[in-house]
């Protein structure tokens, strides 16, 4: 276990080098160069401005040294200062991070409270109507555009029935109905093709354990029926769905960006594409590495996880 | 459905132009917002433009990406999942790991990054879409070469000389397309998915080029006076990435004997 655990540790550094790369790079994709962005509207010609950002910047050293200069920054917790408003990019990122926290929680929480019992319930009534239900709802799920399941919630939720805000975003210690009123839909929104993936996944692995030669001994030995499937097949069938649960980080950082845009949260999702719209590339950079480093934490965490979870896996 | 749906998207991109009742950027100030109609068939937007219309010319946007994007992906991924699992060494593991870097990143967050540093326009989102799926066809290619490679006839073959490239051609390939099918197919739902995210966003391909996520975006600004203006576009969506995801899986199960005969047992 120890050793799996130093070798996953050590198989994370060059990955992590390789995001903040990436991340650098981002600005290397820029037509012309990243002065020109902060160039105001009106000076866009203006020869002896551009060089003079071109300097601060330091876009006139090679691109080793550009790279080494940001990347020893970085290091230190010091992203530089949004082209923007001129704050440190790490104090924004933070400000924003309270409401992608709060949506990606309840996200999954909507992704764990309507898909393992729906995956659990399909697994032991197979072939029924129930499974069926469920298999529309994972197809569904699974093809929704989140935008568009967003947009026909406000339709029907704020438009016509006059249920919920919305938009907007109150902060829950400021008020908790609030903030939940203001949450439950893009919850939903973001949480729904994440439950039709946990769905799926519980009722496969629940019928592959269902299948297995110690469930039939239970069952002979004249269990109860939910004896056998909550004491027995689920700490099994739980194994593969915890991996993909801890994998759906990155589809629920993608996810922020659109339904934050939708119901106007302020989070991280809402800065990224703000940042972006406004060719701030230091927030860019600092917001696609924070990404990029809670993605690498998370399947990192899912990875320790699943060893501990099955002491079957024996790595090297 | 899901071949039912990939032919109604190609026969509409080809013909839209004839079976389009109206030109889709033609503005009717007459008919600003109508709601579904003989006339109009899914109503009319806030410019008098006719829905149905560019419903039916923005299935050529989503199907260019679609294609055009998986296309990419799949050529880039080939080659570098080739170069990986045939070749190993230092090259494996450094493609690998370049691949797990980009996994790392969600790839909308990705792809509009990408399209913005580049300019928002259609090609630009074909380059950041198919940029951000390459690396699962990398993955894909290298699983399937490095299983190959250990089998006894690519070793035996090894023995008698075979060239690398014969190797590659005749021993290897064959073996990776049925995969790489079943990929295609379910990314470029995927990459459909993605430039109507892009274009919702205000990334995708620049007015009037009609889209279904611009129709949509455009279409939330006027959802309590026309809610038809959001829903068809939505639904069109839906329905093609539902479509394109069942043909996917129809032929993971025929390419996949041991699905198929699962699925029959």
């Amino acid at each position: 276990m120890t050793r799996y655990l130093v070798r996953r540790f050590l198989q994370v550094i060059p990955v992590l080098w390789l995001v903040t790369v990436i991340s650098f790079a981002i600005i290397l994709l820029v037509p012309g160069d990243a002065a020109i962005a902060l160039l105001p509207e009106d000076a866009l010609r203006d020869e002896e401005l551009y060089q003079y950002y071109r300097r601060e910047l330091g876009l006139d050293r090679p691109l080793p040294v550009q790279y080494l200069n940001w990347v020893g920054k970085v290091l230190q917790g010091n992203l530089g200062v949004s082209f923007r408003n001129k704050q440190p990019v790490l104090e924004g990122i933070a400000q924003r991070l309270g409401p992608t926290i709060e949506l990606s929680l309840l996200s999954m929480l909507v992704s764990m409270g309507v898909g393992l019992p729906m995956g659990i319930i399909s697994a032991i009534k197979p072939n029924s109507k129930l499974d069926a239900a469920g298999t529309v709802f994972v197809l569904a799920g699974v093809a929704t555009p989140n935008f568009w399941l967003g947009i026909m919630l406000i339709l029907v939720a704020s438009v016509w029935l006059r249920w919920l805000p919305a938009g907007g975003y109150v902060p829950f210690f400021d008020s908790p109905l609030a903030n939940l009123k203001l949450m439950i839909m893009p919850a939903i929104t973001l949480g729904t093709a994440l439950a039709a993936i946990t769905m799926r996944q519980t009722r496969s692995a629940l019928l592959e354990v269902l299948q297995q030669e110690y469930i039939t001994t239970a069952r002979a030995k004249g269990l109860a029926a939910l004896v056998v499937i909550i004491r027995h097949a689920l700490k099994n069938a739980f194994i593969p769905v915890v991996t993909i649960i801890g994998l759906q980080m990155g589809r629920l950082f993608g996810g922020t960006v659109i339904v934050e845009s939708v119901f106007g949260i302020p989070g991280i999702g809402r800065l990224a594409m703000d940042s972006i719209f406004g060719r701030d590339i230091p927030m860019v950079q600092g917001v696609m590495l924070l990404m990029g480093i809670a993605v690498l934490i998370s399947n990192l965490v899912t990875d320790i996880l699943y060893v501990y979870l099955d002491p079957r896996i024996r790595y090297g | 459905m899901g071949i039912l749906v990939w032919v109604v998207l190609i026969l509409m991109a080809i013909t839209a132009d004839l079976i389009a009742p109206y030109d889709p950027t033609a503005l009717d100030y007459g008919a600003v917002l109508s709601p579904p109609s003989f006339a109009h068939l899914l109503g009319t937007d806030d410019l008098g433009r006719d829905v149905l219309s560019n419903l039916i010319h923005g299935s050529r946007v989503s199907l260019q990406v679609g294609l055009v994007s998986v296309g990419l992906a799949t050529v880039l991924g080939v080659l570098l999942g080739l170069l990986a699992g045939y070749w190993g060494g230092w090259a494996d593991d450094a493609l690998m790991r370049l691949v797990d870097a980009f996994f790392a990143f969600p790839t909308l967050v990705l792809a509009l990054a990408i399209t913005a540093a580049l300019g928002p326009s259609l090609s630009n989102v074909m380059i950041a879409v198919g940029i951000v799926n390459t690396p699962a066809f990398a993955r894909l290619v290298r699983g399937q070469v490095l299983s190959v490679r250990e089998r006894d006839y690519v070793i035996a073959a090894t023995v008698v000389g075979v060239s690398h490239g014969r190797m590659l051609r005749r021993h290897i390939w064959p073996n990776v397309t049925a995969p790489l099918i079943v990929q295609a197919s379910l990314n470029i739902a995927g990459a459909i998915l993605s430039e109507a995210s892009l274009s919702f966003l205000g990334m995708g391909a620049p007015p009037p080029t009609p889209s279904w996520g611009a129709m949509l975006k455009n279409g939330y600004g006027f959802l309590e006076q026309a809610p038809w203006t959001s829903f068809f576009p939505g639904a069109a969506i839906f329905i093609t990435v539902l479509g394109l995801n069942f043909l996917g899986d129809g032929l993971r199960m025929a390419l996949d004997p041991r699905l198929w005969q699962r699925g029959k047992a």
